[in-house]
C-alpha cells in the first residue's frame, strides 16, 4: 500500500490517482469474483490483458510486467503438471507427455485458476501503486466502517517498516557482535532468534505506552461520526468504473448458470 | 486564586503490585502555576502524571483512595477522553506517542480532533494555529516516522494542544533528547506557561527546576516528602536524605553556608549563586 | 448471568484498547518473522510468532483477529494468493489462544502439545485450501515442488499437498512455538498483568480487567504497610522497559 499522501497532478497515473479509493478497490474484487466465476479462463484473460494495458498507459509497464510474468510463469507450469495430468476430472487427452497425459478438463481449471490469481494480483498492484492507504481508511471510514477497524488496517501497515529499522540495527550489532548470517541452514536458522527476540520485546512494551496515546487522544469516543484530515478524491469516472466492474459479474454470474443448465457450451 | 489541579489525599495501588505506587499525596496548584515533580526514580511521579490525566485509575487496574481534581472535577468521575480535553498529556519515547495512523505530520496532529469529530476547516484552522509556536511549519507534509526525536516530540506535544488544554502534564518528556531538541521543547513550554498555560512538569534537571517552577513536589517511594516553593522545598536540608537530588546552586550555597561564608536562605540560580559566591570571596 | 451474555462479555474483555494496540504490533512480528526468512533464505515462514504470543497475552479471539488481518495485508501487499490461507492463521489462533487459555504454555509437556496441536491444525487447513481453491499449487515457495514431486510419485492431489505441508509445518511450527514461548516466559509479569489472560500465567483463574476494583477503596492496611526492606516494585516507574 503505498504511503505518499501527496499527489502530483502532471505524472502519468494521475488518472489512477485521482479516482476514489474504495471504487478502485470494488472493481478490483468485483472483477476477480467475475472471473472466478465465469465458466472459463477467457475473462480472466481479458481483465489481465486489459490490466497490462492500463499499467502500460500509467507509466508502469516494467515492474507489472515483471511482477505477473515472476508469478505466473512458475505457477502455470506447477499447476499444468499438478492439475493438468492429474486432475481426478480429466476426460479428454489432448496431449501425451510420456510420464503423465495433459488432460483438458485439468489444464482448464489450472488456467481457470491462474488467471483468477492474476486478475487479483494486478488489480492490486495498481491500486497499491496509486492510492494512499489513509485516503482509503478515511473513505471507508465515513462509509461506515468502524474506527477502530481503521486504526488495525493503518496501524498494521505503518508498524512494519519501523520493526524493520530496528532489526537492521540489531542486526548490525550482532553480525558485529560475530553472529553468523551465513552458513549453512542451522546456523542461519540460530541466527534468526537473536534477531526477532530483541525487536519482538521491545515493540511489545512500547504497546503500553502507544494505548496511553490513543486513550489520551480519543480512541474511544464513537458519540460523534470521527473525521479525518485527509481529505478524499472523488472522480466522474468512479461510478461508471464500479458499474461496468458490476455489469461484468452480473454477466459472469449468467454465463455460469447458463453453463451449469447445459446452455452454453463452455 | 483558584485552584485549577486539587490532589487531596489520594494513594493508589496497581493491580498484582504488592505497595502503592502513591501514598497521601496531597497538594494543590494555582491556575497558571509551574508545578515541578522531584524525586528518584520509582518515587511514584509517573504514577501522578497518570492520575491527572485519568489514566489511572480508568487504564490502569489497582485500587485507589482520595481524590484527584482538576478544573473543580473529580478526574475518577469523568473519561479519559472529557480530561484530554482539558489536560494534555506528553510523555518520554516520542515514537510512543504517534498515532500510526498518520502519513503526513498535520494528519497526526489532527489525529485528535478527528476522533472528536472535528471538521477539517476546524483541522486546518487549529494545525496553522499551534505550527508556528512549535516551529512545525516545514514539515507539517513531512512523515512522522521519519522525523528526530525532537522533531517527534514537538509533534506529539502539538497533537495534545490542538486540543486547547488548560492543564500540560509533562511526564520526562526531555529525557530522549539531545540537549538542544531537550531545550527547545522547554522553551515552548516555559512561553506557554507565561501566555498562562498551568504546567506539571516531571524533570530530572534540577537546575532547570530552580529557575522555572513556582511549586516543586518531591516524592520518595510514593510518599509526598516536600512540597512548596523552590526555596522552601530545595532549602530543607533533609531533602536529600530521601534521595531526592537537588540543584547544584543549593549545594554551593549550603557548603558556602557550612563553611561560614556565607549565610541566608539557599540560592536557586545561576546568577544568585554567582552572587553569594562574589560576596564570600570578598568582592 | 447467561452463557452467552458471559462469552460476550469475555470476547469484549479481550479487545481492550491495550489488545487492540498490540494487534497492529503482532501483524507486525508475524510479517517482520516472514522478511527475516526470506532474507536469511531459510525455507520457513515464521509468520506466526506473533499470532502465538498474543493467543498467550489476549486469548484466542485478538489472535484469531491478528491472524486474519496477516494475510489480508500479505493478500493486498504481497500476493493474492495468501487471502484463502486466512483462514488457517485464524484457525492458528483459535487454537494457540484456547490451549494457552488452559494453561499448555506453562510447562514444558504443553508446548509440544501446543507445537503438535498447531501443526496439525495447519496442515490440515491449508492442504484443503491448496487442493480445493488452487488446484494442488500455489507457486510461490519450494513447497509446491515438494508437492509436485509428491503428486508424481503418489498420483494423488490431496495426499501429496497433505504430506508436503506435514513435513513443513512440524518444522515451521516447532521453531515459532519455540520462539513464542520463549518471548512468553520473558515478557515481564507486571505487562501480562495488564492484559485479557492475566493470571493464566501463575495457573489462577483468568480475571477480568478489574472494572468493579476501581470503585474498590485501599484497605487501611494496605497503605500503612512500608516494608523498607522491600525493593522498589513500583511496576511502570522501573525503566526496564
Amino acid at each position: 500500500m503505498s504511503q505518499r499522501p501527496v499527489a502530483d497532478d502532471t505524472a502519468r497515473d494521475a488518472w489512477l490517482v485521482a479516482l476514489n479509493p474504495t471504487a478502485k478497490v470494488a472493481s478490483v474484487l468485483v472483477l476477480g469474483l467475475a472471473s472466478i466465476v465465469f465458466p472459463s479462463p477467457i475473462l480472466g484473460a481479458l481483465i489481465v490483458v486489459a490490466l497490462f494495458a492500463l499499467a502500460a498507459a500509467m507509466g508502469y509497464f516494467r515492474p507489472f510486467a515483471k511482477l505477473m510474468i515472476g508469478f505466473g510463469i512458475p505457477v502455470t507450469l506447477m499447476l499444468l503438471l499438478i492439475q493438468g495430468c492429474y486432475s481426478p476430472q480429466n476426460v479428454t487427452v489432448i496431449a501425451d507427455l510420456g510420464f503423465a497425459r495433459l488432460g483438458l478438463e485439468g489444464t482448464l481449471y489450472a488456467l481457470s485458476t491462474v488467471v483468477t490469481l492474476l486478475t487479483f494480483l494486478g488489480g492490486f498492484y495498481l491500486m497499491n501503486r496509486t492510492t494512499y492507504t489513509g485516503e482509503l481508511v478515511a473513505d471507508l471510514t465515513e462509509r461506515g466502517l468502524p474506527p477502530k477497524a481503521g486504526y488495525l488496517v493503518l496501524a498494521s501497515l505503518n508498524v512494519v517498516p519501523q520493526m524493520k529499522r530496528r532489526m537492521a540495527t540489531i542486526q548490525e550489532a550482532q553480525v558485529a557482535r560475530g553472529l553468523d548470517m551465513g552458513g549453512d541452514i542451522i546456523s542461519r536458522v540460530r541466527a534468526t532468534v537473536p534477531l526477532l527476540g530483541p525487536v519482538v520485546m521491545s515493540s511489545l512494551a512500547d504497546a503500553e505506552e502507544r494505548s496511553m496515546m490513543l486513550e489520551t487522544h480519543g480512541f474511544h469516543l464513537n458519540e460523534r461520526a470521527h473525521t479525518s484530515y485527509v481529505v478524499v478524491r472523488h472522480a466522474t469516472a468512479d461510478k461508471p468504473l464500479v458499474i461496468a466492474s458490476a455489469v461484468v459479474l452480473v454477466l459472469s454470474v449468467a454465463a455460469r448458470i447458463a453453463s451449469v443448465a447445459g446452455v452454453l457450451p463452455l | 486564586m483558584d485552584s485549577i489541579i486539587k490532589v487531596d489525599d489520594f494513594s493508589f495501588r496497581y493491580r498484582d503490585a504488592k505497595r502503592c505506587a502513591v501514598r497521601h499525596l496531597d497538594f494543590e496548584v494555582p491556575e497558571g502555576g509551574f508545578l515541578c515533580v522531584v524525586g528518584p526514580n520509582g518515587s511514584g511521579k509517573s504514577t501522578l502524571c497518570n492520575a491527572l490525566v485519568g489514566l489511572v485509575p480508568h487504564h490502569f487496574n489497582g485500587k485507589g483512595r482520595g481524590s484527584v481534581r482538576v478544573l473543580g472535577q473529580k478526574v475518577a468521575d469523568q473519561t479519559i477522553a472529557q480530561i484530554s480535553c482539558n489536560v494534555g498529556f506528553v510523555f518520554q519515547n516520542p515514537f510512543n506517542q504517534l498515532s500510526y495512523t498518520a502519513g503526513t505530520v498535520a494528519e497526526e496532529l489532527a489525529y485528535g480532533l478527528g476522533n472528536h469529530g472535528v471538521p477539517r476547516d476546524e483541522m486546518v484552522r487549529r494545525i496553522e494555529q499551534i505550527a508556528g509556536p512549535l516551529h512545525l511549519e516545514g514539515l507539517l507534509d513531512r512523515n512522522p516516522l521519519e522525523l528526530s526525536g525532537g522533531q517527534i516530540q514537538r509533534v506529539a506535544l502539538g497533537s495534545t494542544l490542538i486540543m486547547n488544554p488548560r492543564v500540560l502534564v509533562l511526564d520526562e518528556c526531555t529525557t530522549q533528547l539531545d540537549p538542544l531538541g531537550s531545550e527547545e521543547i522547554f522553551d515552548i513550554v516555559k512561553k506557554l506557561n507565561e501566555d498562562g498555560m498551568t504546567v506539571v512538569m516531571v524533570d530530572h534537571d534540577m537546575e532547570r527546576v530552580a529557575r522555572c517552577a513556582d511549586h516543586v513536589l518531591a516524592l520518595s517511594r510514593g510518599n509526598q516528602v516536600a512540597f512548596g516553593t523552590p526555596e522552601e522545598v530545595f532549602g530543607d536540608p533533609a531533602l536529600e536524605e530521601h534521595g531526592v537530588d537537588i540543584p547544584d546552586y543549593v549545594r554551593i550555597s549550603r557548603t558556602l553556608e557550612d563553611e561560614g561564608l556565607a549565610s541566608g536562605p539557599v540560592t536557586l540560580t545561576e546568577g544568585a549563586c554567582a552572587e553569594r559566591v562574589g560576596k564570600a570571596l570578598g568582592r | 448471568m447467561s452463557e452467552k451474555a458471559s462469552f460476550a462479555q469475555k470476547l469484549k474483555d479481550q479487545f481492550s484498547t491495550k489488545s487492540l494496540v498490540l494487534i497492529p504490533i503482532a501483524v507486525g512480528i508475524n510479517l517482520i518473522g516472514g522478511t527475516l526468512c526470506s532474507m536469511l533464505k531459510l525455507p520457513l515462514f515464521l509468520d506466526t510468532i506473533g499470532t502465538l504470543v498474543v493467543a498467550c497475552l489476549s486469548g484466542p479471539w485478538v489472535a484469531a483477529l491478528t491472524g486474519l488481518l496477516t494475510n489480508v495485508f500479505l493478500a493486498i501487499v504481497a500476493n493474492p494468493v495468501n487471502f484463502p490461507y486466512a483462514i488457517v492463521s485464524v484457525l492458528v489462533g483459535l487454537t494457540a489462544g484456547y490451549m494457552a487459555r488452559a494453561g499448555f504454555f506453562n510447562k514444558k509437556s504443553g508446548i509440544v502439545a501446543v507445537w503438535l496441536a498447531v501443526t496439525l491444525v495447519n496442515a490440515v487447513s491449508a492442504s484443503l485450501i491448496t487442493s480445493f481453491v488452487f488446484g494442488g499449487a500455489t507457486g510461490i515457495n519450494g513447497t509446491s515442488v515438494v508437492t509436485a514431486a509428491f503428486v508424481v510419485a503418489l498420483q494423488d492431489v490431496l495426499l501429496s499437498v497433505f504430506s508436503s505441508a506435514i513435513l513443513e509445518n512440524l518444522l515451521d511450527k516447532g521453531i515459532s512455538v519455540l520462539i513464542a514461548y520463549t518471548i512468553w516466559r520473558k515478557i515481564p509479569r507486571r505487562l501480562v498483568s495488564q492484559y485479557a489472560m492475566a493470571g493464566i500465567a501463575d495457573g489462577e483463574a483468568p480475571v477480568g480487567p478489574g472494572r468493579d476494583e476501581l470503585d474498590d477503596k485501599l484497605e487501611d492496611d494496605d497503605l500503612d504497610f512500608d516494608d523498607e526492606d522491600e525493593d522498589l516494585d513500583l511496576g511502570f516507574d522501573d525503566e526496564d522497559l
